[in-house]
């Protein structure tokens, strides 16, 4: 195998890093920061003592390793954003563990606020760009539709992230597809994170402890998609007391239940979530029961169901299970048929932590992932139909932390999935047993990887990240490999100024066969196979992150995004029943580029953030893939001209604010602007009169014409795809939470109201042909008016 | 085994119909400002064995925005050629009918149709021969062409009816495809159902009288139209059936047209386009068409037809 220079260069700079650095005689200060009302371990705290100029961060599981080249005492201060402060005195003579908890200081009944001490070190020390940490605790104060805090739409707040459209919760990623986005739970995948269409996603807020969005300068531990990484983490559960909380909204409730067990060594945690749509909907088609102009209104719910247990096995090891299981159901009946629409994720995660010194910590994950989707129809209890499709995994992964000194902290491992894809899947019976019939694809894959990655600090203002990723996928006998290199480095001007550039390449070894611009359930899974080649990406991007006075973090990032071997579909591609769906697909590249300005302020009474974003993103589908001959008209899209895709979006704005009025009520508010998605209609109609139809065949030979056929229709014609914009969207959304504090806990009210200003948005426009009044228009259609609601929320 | 057509479409408009069930007034119109549109020749012919005529449609394809009724061009050459011999079609207008060769003259009924080009020839059952279409704007400078085959005839093996417990039935109708080859087709269904008219003499379409005094004639009315090909039935025998729509006396007439797959995308095509224009869902397409220098259809048809009786 030929490696090229600069590949050979930077395995080299690789392979040395860690050897840097390793002079000096020094002890370890390790342990786990943890929150003391709950004992949840706290992701990301950090640990330093400014005299010494030494400091770290806690890792995804509140584990920390501190290292110390001098015996003496020296003070560690222990922070977490909205937490007091510890400083603890230490003397380092030998290694030394040392957990801490610290106390929230919105815990306090005073009506005095303390926000506990905010740095925005992380931001500007680290090597990690493109990152965006969404507060829990701010994202449920902030207002959202139907009162549903959804933590996907608040990440759609976050400048670089666009959603799909009205509503819904879809992330789109500095210029990436609605499939290009990892999402993880606990390590699990989901692979469909979406209730009702969209408009909802499948996390429970309650049951949520971090969400990370990676945008770009993806770590080498996260592979498998191109445009982004969305880590969720799941509370451990209280392991104080026994504890609960919940809410009762305008569609939907939850309550979720924790406490410890064993003395404290375990916790569990169990939080559940389900619409009552379909009570209310019952409730009238029972009013209205044999009415004649009555048409019932079909049932529809969804629920949702997060459990965590962890337990301490000892100092050094700990083991945790989590599981969801979520399921949206639609259901219509009528004399004759029975249609299901069901679908739904399962994941399941069993992981080991063990320390085995102070200096290696080692995650032993094994994932279980289900998504699937059925629709059934049973006919009068004589036929049934049954459609659906599925893909599962198993996989198991070891990830290691080794942080031999203050100036390396390096992260190695290897991950393999099973992948299972069950594709159109369709099953017919006839009751009498005379006519079954089935058919669907079964398919497989395993995608592996290993990684290595070391981020190396220099000196005081230059701090390293190098890091590859090796990637494989295997499927009918066809093996495809991915050389991933990471690299990033930071370059700290000052205390309150740095420069950060990065450059990731990415492999996506699974596709999502989706006919539409949003996320429907009935979207599938497809793996690589010979004739479908990997989606691969390249990204580059740099910037600048500095703090400005005591309260505000601003940064700006350019990137620039390459992506090769994108999927799209024929016209009139037919991808449900389809034994070849394979040949529906064509293939393309694309590319996007753009800036984005972050400014933060999470210190104070008000605290939120502006999101600017400016965005190009473009596809082009010119036939290139073809292997043989020209390509056919349907081999490309708008003639192989560039296009836009639907969310190409050039400007994108968000303001978010959270205003503490006092420590009972708050004023809570988010406007958001974006440019209107491209869309495309048509610019002419034709007349199809169909009149061929109204032929019929006379027995013993001839034929004539009969009075009716199929009617007369009037077809839009479309130039090239997406030419046209929608007008641009902006929303303000506005709330208003009022704290109680009963003997038995904390309550609030908290009250939405969505879409403040009423502002009709386009969803989308069509072209309305009137024959009566022989008049054609065109029509723009909203989603939401102006929607008040009101959560009832608490705590004990 | 059954054919039952879940589709694509069927799913965006009920994904579409359930989201704007909730928008009520959120509907509004609005200006909008579309490029200018290029007219093109539409054509739209069908030949069919055993049909002793021929008809096509030839109109222009609109801007959006442009006049409601669709324009016609009256002044076309049109000629099909076939088996070494040219037809000249000729234009006629439907309402004030026209001369057959034997001298009688009919007067047509073709929704949407205000005329038509004809040509008097009986198409064969000849399944080698290529049919071509000329037609020649001169005024206009267009010129559009297409070439067809006459398909071969798939038959319908039977109707039955099977009742439920409430006395309604709904009706199989069964053919075996042919095993090896691609095939598409569209299936009509239509039902008898009286119609009522004011007392005249009523003549169907071919001229034939069909009620002198009475008020009320027997037609066919359509309860099931879609298209489908045998890629998962390559070979085997495929039922058609219906929901429970029918009592016994119903009179239900089963099509099965035999289609070319240029007809079949044309089909396609052309729902998928009606539909993305209503559905947010929906992927806009392009209509697949196989006329040269224009849009619409060119393309020969063998049509089944069986009847059933429900008892």
């Amino acid at each position: 195998m030929n490696i090229s220079f600069p590949t050979k260069l930077l395995l080299w700079f690789l392979l040395c890093m860690p050897l840097l650095g390793y002079a000096q005689q020094s002890y370890t200060l390790s342990g786990y920061v943890r929150d003391a009302t709950t004992g949840e371990s706290l992701i990301g705290a950090s640990v330093f003592s400014k005299a010494l100029r030494v400091g770290t961060l806690t890792n995804e599981y509140g584990f920390y390793s501190l290292s110390f080249s001098q015996t003496d005492s020296a003070q560690i201060t222990f922070a977490y954003a909205g937490f007091i402060p510890q400083i603890k005195k230490v003397k380092l003579s030998q290694d030394q563990r040392l957990d801490v908890s610290l106390e929230d200081a919105n815990a306090t009944l005073d009506d005095v606020i303390i926000t506990g001490e905010v740095t925005y070190e992380e931001e500007i020390n680290s090597t990690q760009m493109s990152v965006n940490t969404l507060d829990v605790q701010d994202a449920k104060l902030l207002p959202a539709l139907f009162g549903e805090v959804d933590i996907l739409k608040t990440l759609q707040l976050k400048p670089g992230v666009q959603s799909g459209g009205e509503g819904t919760s879809g992330l789109y990623v500095r210029g990436g597809g609605p499939d290009q986005n990892l999402i993880v739970l606990d390590e699990a995948i989901v692979y469909n994170a979406n209730h009702l269409f969209g408009l909802f996603s499948t996390f429970n807020s309650d049951a949520v402890k971090d969400v990370k969005l990676y945008k770009g300068g993806f770590p080498a531990q996260f592979g498998g998609r191109l445009s982004s990484v969305v880590d969720v983490r799941l509370k451990d559960g209280n392991r104080e007391r026994f504890s609960g909380r919940g809410g009762i909204g305008t569609i939907s409730s939850r309550l979720t239940l924790e406490g410890p067990f064993n003395k404290g060594k375990g916790s569990f945690i169990v939080a559940g979530r389900r619409t009552y749509f379909d009570i209310i909907t019952r409730a009238i088609n029972r009013g209205n029961e044999g009415k004649e102009d009555f048409t019932p209104i079909p049932d529809y719910y969804f629920y949702d169901l997060n459990t965590k247990i962890n337990y301490e096995l000892g100092e050094n090891d700990r083991l945790f299970i989590s599981g969801y299981f979520g399921k949206d159901v639609f259901g219509f009946n009528g004399d004759n048929f029975d249609f299901n629409f069901n679908w739904g994720n399962i994941t399941t995660t069993l992981r080991w932590n063990h320390l085995f010194s102070s200096k290696l910590f080692l995650n032993t994950t094994f994932t279980f992932s289900d998504y699937d989707y059925v629709i059934s129809n049973n006919f009068a209890e004589t036929f049934r139909f049954e459609l659906g499709s599925k893909i599962q995994d198993i996989s198991g992964k070891m990830d290691f932390d080794y942080r031999p000194n203050n100036q390396h902290t390096i992260r190695f491992g290897a991950s393999a999935i099973r992948h299972k894809f069950v594709v159109g899947r369709a099953e017919i019976d006839a009751a009498d047993s005379t006519q079954n019939f089935s058919t669907g694809q079964t398919l497989f894959g395993q995608e592996f990887g290993v990684y290595f990655s070391d981020d190396f600090v220099v000196n005081n203002r230059l701090t390293l990240n190098g890091g590859v990723r090796l990637s494989g996928f295997q499927n009918e006998g066809k093996f495809y490999g991915g050389f991933e290199p990471r690299a990033s480095a930071k370059y700290s001007v000052s205390d309150k100024v740095s420069f950060k550039a990065g450059v990731a390449a990415m492999s996506q070894y699974l596709h999502l066969v989706s006919s539409s611009g949003t996320s429907l359930p009935t979207d599938l899974w497809y793996p690589s196979t010979p004739k479908v080649k990997p989606q691969r990406a390249t990204q580059v991007a740099t910037g600048v992150t500095f703090q400005l006075g005591e309260n505000f973090l601003i940064s700006n990032e350019y990137y620039y995004k390459w992506l090769t071997n994108q999927i799209d579909f024929r016209d009139n591609a037919n991808l449900f029943v389809n034994n070849k769906l394979e040949e529906e697909f064509i293939f393309g590249k694309g590319w996007a580029y753009g800036s984005e300005v972050y400014i933060q302020k999470r210190k104070g009474k008000l605290t939120g953030w502006i999101g600017y974003t400016l965005s190009w993103s473009w596809r082009q589908f010119d036939g290139s893939f073809v292997q043989e001959g020209e390509p056919g008209i349907l081999d490309v899209i708008n003639d192989g001209k560039k296009f836009h895709p639907r969310y190409d979006r050039r400007h994108d704005a968000s303001v978010v604010a959270i205003y503490e009025l006092s420590k009972k009520w708050s004023l809570t508010g988010a406007w958001v602007y974006g440019t209107g998605n491209a869309t495309s209609l048509p610019t002419g109609r034709s007349f199809i009169s169909d009149f061929g139809t109204l032929v019929s065949p006379i027995e013993g030979g001839g034929a004539f014409l009969e009075l009716f056929g199929v009617d007369p229709r009037t077809v839009p014609i479309y130039p090239d795809r997406n030419i046209f914009r929608l007008p641009a969207y902006h929303r303000l959304d506005v709330g208003l939470v009022y704290k109680m504090f009963p003997k038995w806990g904390e309550s609030d009210l908290t009250l939405s109201v969505y879409n403040a200003y009423n502002r009709r948005n386009a969803f989308f426009i069509y072209l309305d042909i009137d024959e009566d009044a022989q008049k054609i228009v065109a029509k723009q259609v909203a989603l939401f008016p102006i929607l008040p609601s009101i959560t009832f929320n608490f705590k004990f | 085994m059954k054919t039952f057509q879940l589709n694509t479409s069927f799913l965006l408009i009920a994904t579409t119909a359930f989201l704007l069930s909730a928008c009520g007034s959120l509907e509004q119109e609005i200006d909008l400002s579309l490029p200018d549109h290029e007219r093109q020749l539409n054509v739209e012919c069908y030949i069919i064995p055993e049909l002793p005529i021929y008809f096509l449609s030839l109109t222009e394809t609109v801007g959006f925005f442009e006049e409601f009724d669709i324009p016609t061009v009256s002044d076309a050459v049109v000629t099909i050629q076939y088996m070494g011999q040219t037809d000249t079609l000729q234009n006629v207008n439907l309402s004030d009918g026209f001369p057959l060769p034997g001298g009688d003259t009919i007067r047509l009924f073709i929704p949407g149709a205000q005329e038509l080009y004809v040509g008097f020839r009986t198409a064969p059952n000849n399944f080698d021969s290529t049919f071509t279409l000329t037609v020649i704007d001169e005024k206009r400078s267009r010129k559009a062409t297409a070439v067809t085959k006459m398909m071969p005839l798939i038959s319908l093996d039977g109707m039955e009816a099977q009742f439920n417990d409430e006395g309604e039935a709904f009706v199989l109708s069964k053919f075996t495809d042919p095993p090896g080859v691609d095939n598409y087709y569209r299936r009509i269904l239509k039902h008898k159902v009286p119609l009522l008219l004011e007392p005249d003499t009523i003549r169907d379409n071919m001229g034939q009288i069909i009620s002198i005094t009475g008020d009320t004639v027997w037609v066919n009315e359509i309860d099931q139209e879609f298209t489908f090909d045998d890629q998962l039935q390559d070979g085997q025998e495929i039922l058609l059936g219906t929901d429970f729509n029918y009592v016994p006396g119903d009179t239900v007439i089963s099509f099965l047209y035999h289609i070319e797959k240029s007809y079949y995308d044309y089909l396609v095509s052309t729902d998928g386009a009606i539909i993305a224009n209503l559905s947010p869902f929906a992927q806009p397409t392009r209509i697949l068409t196989n006329i040269e220098g224009g849009t619409g259809i060119f393309t020969g048809v063998a049509i089944s037809v069986d009847t059933l009786v429900v008892r």
